[in-house]
C-alpha cells in the first residue's frame, strides 16, 4: 500500500471523526473549578452542565451565546470547605454524610454515553454512593442526575438522599421559583419558603415574567425515568446549607435575598448486594407560547400537554380546554377534561399537565381552547410506537387507579392486579373491560380503588 | 414410605390443577401512586415542627431575659483560655475564698483588712489579692494570692444596614435583601452573647434568630451584647421599613366617559386625563406613560394629558417609587367621540 495514501486515508479518518465528535452535540470536556475541584461537563446542546468532585452539578447556560441567565450554582466566593453550594447529603442508617465527606471520590467519565459518574464510599462501610448526570440525548437541552447506593455489606442497610440545589441567576442570588398546581387559585409563584410533594405538583422551575429574556430552569418530579422525591422544599440557602438532613420551612422566610431547593428521597431499605436508584430530570426551559404536546415515552404513550393563555383584561376570564384523541386512540389524564382554568386579571397561565395517549403509530391529540369566547382547536400530531401493550399510567393522582391494556383480540378475560412494589402485597383488582376499537387493537380498562396508598405499584396484566 | 408417597401425591394433585387454570401474565409494570396522604403527612409533619420550634423559641426568649435581667446583679469570674481571670463589679472575694476562719485580704499596696460581705474590687485593671488565715490565737496559717482583672466596661456595639434605601421625612426605606452589619468589640475579658430582638419579640441570642431582617414591613431590631463577666451593653436600635410594594396608579378624568356594550368606553373630544400614584412606603418617584405599542416611556409631569384631534386614546401607564418597586403597567383605551359634548342649556 502507498503510505502516503495510508496517511491521506488516516487523516481524512481523523477530520471525519472528528467532525462527527463535534456534529454531535453531546459531548464532554474537563475543566477546573473555582475551588480546585476537577470539573467535567456534558454538552446537552450548546449548554454545559458541570459535575465536581464534590459530588455536585451545575449548570451555565449564561456562557453560552444565548444569553441566558439562570443556571444551579455549585460555587461561591466563601471560605467553605468545598462541598460548594449545591451538594447531596447521603443517610446512612443513623449518620448522615455530605458527599465530599465520603471516601475513595473518584470520577468515570463516559463519551458514548454522554455521562459522567463520580462515586464515593461510605467510610468504614462498603456502601458505593454515585451520581451520574446523563444527557437525554433524545431530547435536547434536558439531563436526568442519578443519586444511587450499592449496598456490599452483608446486612440490610437504609439509605436515602437529600439534595440541596442552589439555584440562582448572575444578577441575583435569589429568584422566584414556580409550582404548577391543579387549579388557578393557588399559589403557584413562590418567593418564601415552601414545602410540597410531588401530589402539590409535577414539577417546579424558575420563575420568569412574561417581558423577562432570561431562560429559566425547570426540575420534572414525575415522568419517565423519574423518580419522584417524598418531599420538596424552596428554601433560604444560608439555612439550608447549614443543615444536612432534616430541615423545616417557614413560610415568613424569604428565599429573594438567596433561593435553593431541597429534594428528599426518604431512607429505604437495601438488601444485601442490591442497589437503590432515585433520578430526576432536569431540562432548560425554552419560551413556548403556544399550546404544545411533549411525547416522552413513544412506547407507553405518556407525554406533557403544555398550557399557555393570557388574559390582558380588566376581569377574570375562564379557559377551558377539551382533549379529544380522536377514533385512533384513547386518552387518560389527572384531571377533569374539559380542563378547566379560571384567570384572574391580566394574568397568565401556563402549565405542564401530563397525559398518556393510547393507541399505534400517527395519531392526533385535538385540544379545544375555549378563550373567554375565542375558541380554537390544537390538532398535535403524535407519533407512538406501533407495539404496545400496557398502558396504564406511569403517575396518577389519585386514589382510583385505571388500568389500561391493549390487545389485537376483542372478547378477552383480563384481570388488572395492583401490588405494592416493596412488600408484594396485592391492593386490589378489577376485570379489564374493552371500551373502545383502535385500529384494530382493543383498549380494556378497568378501575382498582387504592384508597390511602401512596408509593410504587406494580401493575399485572392477566389473561383469565 | 407411604406418608412420604401420601404427600408427593398431594403436592402434585394440588400443584396440576393450580398450574393447568392459574392466569396467564401478559405484562407487569412499574407506577406510582401519589395521592394526598402524602402531602397530609408532610403538611402535619411541618406543623408539629412549627408548633416545637415556637414552644423552643418562648423557652429561649424567657430564658434570656432572666440572663439579661441578672446581668450586673451577680459575681462572675471568667478564666481565659490563657489562665487570665477576670471579674466584674460584684465579684465578691468571701466567695472566692474557701479558708474557713477569721481572714484578712490585700489588694495589691493597699492597707490589709477583714474579709467580710463588703469586701469588692473598685478599680477597673489588674489587681493582686492577697488572703491570710489566722488561727483564733492570730498565728498565720495559711495564705495565697490571685491576680485577677476588674472589668467594668461593657462591649461596644455598633450596628449598621446595608443596601438601597430612600429617606423621607426621617424614616428610612430599605430595598428587600438589606443586610445588617453587628461589630461587637470587647478589649478587656471578650464578647460573651449578642442578644436581638425583632419588632418587640424579645431578646433571642443572635445564633437562634431565624426571622430575615429584609422582610417586607416596618422593622425594629434592638440589639445588646455582654463580654465574658455579664457587662451588658448599652442598647442599640435600628427602625426602618422595608419596602417592596409598588405604587398604585390610576387614571382621573375630567368627564366621565360612556360605557358602550360593543365599542368600550367611548370619551369626551374635550377629555384630558390625570395621572395620580399613592406610595405609602418611600413615595411616588415618578408616573411614566406611552400610547399602546410604543417603546419609549414619558414621565408624567402632573398636567393634564389632552388627546387632541385623535378618534381614540390608548395609553399605558405606571408609576415607580424611591425604591424603584413599578407598578404593574396599566391601559386605558376610549374612542374619542365626534362631536362636542353640547353644552347644557341653562
Amino acid at each position: 500500500m502507498n503510505p502516503h495514501l495510508f496517511l491521506k486515508n488516516n487523516i481524512l479518518l481523523i477530520l471525519v471523526s472528528l467532525f462527527i465528535l463535534l456534529a454531535n452535540s453531546n459531548f464532554a470536556v474537563e475543566q477546573k473549578s473555582p475551588i480546585g475541584f476537577p470539573t467535567f461537563a456534558i454538552y446537552t446542546n450548546k449548554i454545559p452542565v458541570y459535575a465536581t468532585l464534590s459530588g455536585s452539578f451545575t449548570l451555565h447556560p449564561e456562557r453560552e451565546a444565548n444569553k441566558a441567565e439562570s443556571y444551579f450554582k455549585d460555587i461561591k466566593q466563601s471560605n467553605n470547605i468545598g462541598s460548594g453550594t449545591s451538594y447531596l447529603s447521603v443517610k446512612f442508617e443513623d449518620k448522615v454524610f455530605k458527599f465530599h465527606e465520603l471516601t475513595n471520590i473518584k470520577s468515570e467519565w463516559n463519551m458514548e454515553d454522554s455521562s459522567i459518574t463520580i462515586s464515593g464510599q461510605i467510610p468504614l462501610a462498603d456502601v458505593e454512593i454515585f451520581m451520574v448526570l446523563k444527557n437525554k440525548k433524545s431530547r435536547d437541552g434536558s439531563f436526568f442526575v442519578t443519586y444511587g447506593a450499592i449496598n456490599r455489606t452483608n446486612r440490610i442497610v437504609d439509605i436515602g438522599f437529600r439534595s440541596l440545589i442552589d439555584v440562582g441567576t448572575e444578577a441575583n442570588d435569589g429568584i422566584p421559583l414556580k409550582v404548577c398546581t391543579d387549579s388557578t387559585v393557588e399559589k403557584e409563584i413562590y418567593s418564601n419558603e415552601f414545602k410540597f410533594t410531588p401530589f402539590n405538583s409535577g414539577y417546579w422551575e424558575t420563575y420568569e415574567s412574561d417581558t423577562d429574556s432570561s431562560i429559566g430552569i425547570r426540575n420534572h418530579l414525575i415522568g419517565q425515568g423519574n423518580t419522584p422525591p417524598d418531599q420538596i422544599a424552596f428554601v433560604n440557602w444560608e439555612r439550608a446549607f447549614a443543615t444536612d438532613w432534616k430541615y423545616f420551612t417557614n413560610k415568613h422566610v424569604l428565599t429573594s435575598s438567596d433561593s435553593a431547593v431541597l429534594l428528599w428521597w426518604n431512607p429505604q431499605p437495601v438488601k444485601q448486594g442490591e442497589r437503590r436508584e432515585v433520578s430526576t430530570e432536569y431540562e432548560i426551559k425554552r419560551k413556548n407560547d403556544k399550546i404544545s404536546f411533549d411525547l416522552i415515552e413513544p412506547e407507553t404513550g405518556s407525554g406533557r400537554l403544555h398550557l399557555k393563555a393570557t388574559n390582558n383584561t380588566n376581569s377574570p376570564k375562564e379557559v377551558s380546554y377539551q382533549l379529544d384523541a380522536g377514533t385512533n386512540a384513547f386518552l387518560s389524564l389527572n384531571y377533569d377534561n374539559p380542563l378547566t382554568f379560571l384567570l384572574d386579571k391580566n394574568s397568565s397561565l401556563d402549565k405542564i399537565i401530563p397525559i398518556t395517549l393510547h393507541g399505534k403509530g400517527s395519531v392526533d391529540l385535538i385540544v379545544k381552547e375555549k378563550n373567554g369566547k375565542l375558541e380554537t382547536n390544537h390538532n398535535l400530531p403524535v407519533n407512538l410506537a406501533r407495539e404496545n401493550r400496557d398502558q396504564s399510567p406511569k403517575f396518577w393522582k389519585s386514589s382510583k387507579y385505571p388500568i389500561i391494556y391493549n390487545s389485537d383480540k376483542d372478547g378477552l378475560k383480563l384481570k388488572g392486579v395492583l401490588r405494592a412494589k416493596d412488600s408484594g402485597k396485592k391492593l386490589g383488582e378489577t376485570d379489564l373491560i374493552s371500551v373502545k376499537s383502535i385500529q384494530n387493537s382493543f383498549v380494556y380498562l378497568g378501575e382498582v380503588d387504592l384508597k390511602e396508598f401512596s408509593g410504587e405499584v406494580l401493575v399485572e396484566i392477566f389473561k383469565q | 414410605m407411604l406418608f412420604r408417597f401420601k404427600k408427593i401425591f398431594l403436592c402434585v394433585f394440588f400443584l396440576i390443577p393450580s398450574i393447568i387454570f392459574s392466569d396467564e401474565l401478559l405484562e407487569r409494570r412499574e407506577a406510582y401512586i401519589l395521592t394526598k396522604s402524602s402531602w397530609l403527612e408532610v403538611k402535619a409533619q411541618e406543623k408539629k415542627a412549627l408548633q416545637e420550634s415556637k414552644k423552643e423559641k418562648r423557652k429561649i426568649i424567657k430564658e434570656t431575659s432572666r440572663k439579661i435581667k441578672s446581668s450586673g446583679f451577680i459575681s462572675v469570674r471568667h478564666v481565659a483560655p490563657n489562665g487570665e481571670i477576670f471579674v466584674n463589679g460584684l465579684y465578691n472575694l468571701i466567695i472566692s475564698n474557701e479558708f474557713k476562719g477569721k481572714t484578712v485580704y490585700q489588694i495589691d499596696d493597699e492597707p490589709e483588712q477583714i474579709l467580710s460581705e463588703n469586701s469588692f474590687l473598685l478599680r477597673e485593671g489588674n489587681h493582686t489579692i492577697t488572703y491570710k488565715l489566722f488561727d483564733e490565737n492570730g498565728v498565720l496559717k495559711d495564705q495565697k494570692k490571685e491576680k485577677v482583672y476588674l472589668d467594668l466596661t461593657a462591649p461596644d456595639v455598633i450596628a449598621q444596614l446595608e443596601g438601597i434605601y430612600f429617606e423621607r421625612n426621617s424614616f428610612y426605606y430599605y430595598k428587600p435583601g438589606v443586610k445588617l452589619f453587628l461589630q461587637v468589640k470587647d478589649k478587656d475579658s471578650g464578647v460573651g452573647e449578642i442578644f436581638l430582638s425583632l419588632n418587640k419579640k424579645g431578646y433571642l441570642p443572635m445564633a437562634k434568630m431565624d426571622k430575615p431582617v429584609d422582610s417586607p414591613g416596618p422593622k425594629e431590631i434592638r440589639i445588646l451584647a455582654t463580654d465574658k463577666v455579664s457587662n451588658l451593653s448599652q442598647e442599640v436600635y435600628l427602625r426602618y421599613t422595608v419596602d417592596s410594594d409598588p405604587p398604585s396608579v390610576d387614571v382621573e378624568l375630567n368627564s366621565i366617559p360612556e360605557l358602550q356594550s360593543e365599542k368600550g368606553l367611548l370619551c369626551d373630544r374635550e377629555i384630558s386625563i390625570r395621572l395620580n400614584a399613592f406610595d405609602l412606603g418611600s413615595g411616588v418617584s415618578k408616573i411614566e406613560f406611552r400610547k399602546r405599542g410604543q417603546k419609549e416611556w414619558r414621565t408624567y409631569r402632573d398636567y393634564p394629558l389632552v388627546p387632541r384631534y385623535k378618534k381614540k386614546v390608548s395609553l399605558e401607564y405606571r408609576a415607580i417609587d424611591n425604591l424603584g418597586n413599578e407598578s404593574p403597567i396599566k391601559y386605558f383605551k376610549c374612542k374619542v367621540k365626534n362631536e362636542p359634548t353640547p353644552i347644557p342649556e341653562e
